[in-house]
């Protein structure tokens, strides 16, 4: 099913509700970026960090590899999702791992991890609490902050098989069923947001804890990364710290900002992914790359607001996910740079400036497979006497023969009246 | 002394709360900096307690206090984690709760 027929099934069952509850984490951000003066100016300099990030990737890459390794972490170069999901099933074969506790990633999503490990056998329990609500339903996240956002606190107390919906209940209830995982797993994978080039760090920022206890309780660390999230300081790291939680949920900083170095008794490996990033360099696409997956451009957007994730069927959904998802699969996902009204509110709030409104118009460019009559069309109107002839078969064509090869404009649409006569004779 | 009045602000604001003294049988730990603009601190020992504990009081220093994250960076060449209140989670319905999987309460004691 495409995104229109999936939204429109979605916003009869809680369409307002869902819009209601994003729309207020929207205007929680805009209060949170109102107390910082110079948020401008700091919108700037991290848009011009990672313009010379994406610049200077392979370098970056390089340098993060060398530090990393220099500091006691190992580190993996993973060429595409199957070589990462590889590289992690062995890390994890070595130690004969049984069961791992796992936080948020938007990367392993895209390389399908969970699926391919729990198929060589591995328990994986997610950890953040969203994302474990998700997992018991056989879902897949529907917001890449707010896994769950598309849940009520009935849907979570259904789960668990509780009659009580109280939402600090339920969530006690998971805290302490999760804990035990915890302390039973052989291994914690986490993603990173950000990476430091001139340190070999990895920089995990979380509400829950969540990542942590996967990050110090078990022996074994894994991180995977992919290759965008590297920046080249500390200092550049300050800048992105001030901006991530104001702009995701109105925070003025996550509960937890870790950076991880060496892991004191045990190992930490950070597997870097890069899955077609270094490819997608070289096209008019690269500026997608500077994402920091803040998720704020989803929160704002007014189609995404009204249809939720799964209308968009990839794993990252809203304005980002409509232009990595064509990217990733162009036959699949031709459907979601439409799925947008080219409003420009994702453009506003996005912290590294990425040209939304720029790029989703070439996407919808990219997908479009030329169509005959459009082509005609267009050629038509090089010539008077093409185009007096090319009106007549359109003015001549049955009506509702037109809305069908029309299709999905005059779903909602009607076609105009078309003129008997010419405006000009 | 406005720095010290806007952490302590932005301390409750993420949950956390100022201590007179560090309780008995709260995990105790020291702070190296804080940070006004949201009230977080900085702690470079990384230790397994600072989450399993249900209660965690910090020890800082009210001269440490510097206004942004940003700021704070200089200081900082080390591996280690800026934590601002108690672990939380808005995950059930948007409701916001007090421990999530780290500690339930969060107290600052400044000295």
């Amino acid at each position: 099913m495409k995104h229109y027929e999936l939204a429109v099934e979605f916003y009869k069952k809680q369409g307002p509700r869902h819009d209601r509850a994003l729309w207020a984490i929207r205007q929680k951000r805009d209060k949170a970026i109102k107390e910082v003066k110079e948020w401008e100016k700091l919108r700037q300099q991290a848009s011009e960090i990672k313009d010379y990030v994406i610049e200077n990737l392979h370098n970056l890459v390089d340098e993060f590899m060398k530090n990393a390794k220099k500091e006691g972490i190992e580190v993996y170069f993973a060429k595409d999702a199957k070589e990462h999901n590889e590289i992690v099933l062995n890390l994890l074969k070595e130690i004969d791992a049984k069961k791992i506790v796992k936080s948020k990633s938007m990367l392993t999503e895209e390389c399908g991890l969970n699926e391919f490990l729990e198929k060589n056998g591995i328990n994986v329990i997610d950890t953040d609490l969203g994302e474990r609500i998700v997992q018991l339903r056989g879902e897949k996240p529907s917001h890449i902050v707010l896994p769950a956002i598309h849940t009520t606190k009935e849907d979570v107390a259904e789960i668990l098989g509780e009659n009580n919906t109280d939402p600090t209940y339920l969530t006690r209830k998971m805290r302490k069923l999760l804990r035990e995982e915890f302390l039973s797993a052989d291994a914690g994978i986490s993603g990173a947001n950000f990476l430091i080039a001139q340190k070999g760090y990895a920089v995990v920022c979380t509400n829950e804890g969540n990542a942590d206890l996967g990050a110090i309780l078990p022996p074994l660390h894994i991180i995977s990364v992919g290759i965008e999230k590297l920046i080249p300081s500390m200092k550049d790291l300050g800048v992105f710290l001030r901006i991530l939680a104001r702009n995701a949920t109105g925070q003025a900083i996550t509960t937890y900002s870790s950076i991880f170095g060496k892991k004191e008794g045990g190992r930490r490996v950070i597997v870097l992914v890069d899955n077609g990033r270094f490819e997608r360099l070289k096209t008019e696409f690269k500026e997608t790359l500077k994402c920091i997956r803040c998720s704020a451009c989803l929160t704002t957007c007014p189609v995404f607001r009204r249809s939720g994730g799964h209308s968009y069927r990839y794993v990252i959904p809203g304005p980002i996910g409509s232009l990595l998802a064509p990217l990733s699969d162009k036959e699949e996902y031709s459907d979601l740079p439409f799925a947008c009204t080219l409003c420009d509110s994702c453009e506003m709030v996005c912290p590294v400036k990425i040209p939304f409104s720029k790029q989703l118009r070439e996407m919808r460019k990219y997908v479009t497979n030329e169509n005959i009559i459009i082509k005609f069309a267009e050629k038509s109107m090089h010539s008077a006497t093409v185009f007096k002839l090319f009106s007549k078969i359109i003015r001549l064509t049955p009506k509702p023969f037109l809305e069908k090869i029309t299709n999905e404009w005059s779903r909602y649409k009607a076609l105009p009246l078309i003129p008997k006569e010419r405006f000009i004779k | 002394m406005e720095k010290l009045d806007k952490f302590i602000q932005n301390l409750k604001k993420a949950g956390g709360e100022v201590l007179d003294e560090a309780p008995d049988g709260w995990y105790k730990t020291k702070a190296l900096l804080g940070i006004a603009e949201n009230g977080a601190v900085w702690i470079d020992e990384y230790v397994k307690e600072l989450f399993l504990s249900e209660n965690v009081a910090v020890i800082l220093d009210k001269n440490s206090i510097v206004e942004t994250t940003q700021e704070a960076m200089e200081y900082i060449n080390t591996p280690g984690i800026f934590i601002s209140g108690p672990s939380k989670t808005a995950d059930v319905e948007s409701f916001l709760v007090y421990g999530a999987h780290g500690p339930i309460r969060f107290g600052i004691h400044l000295i």
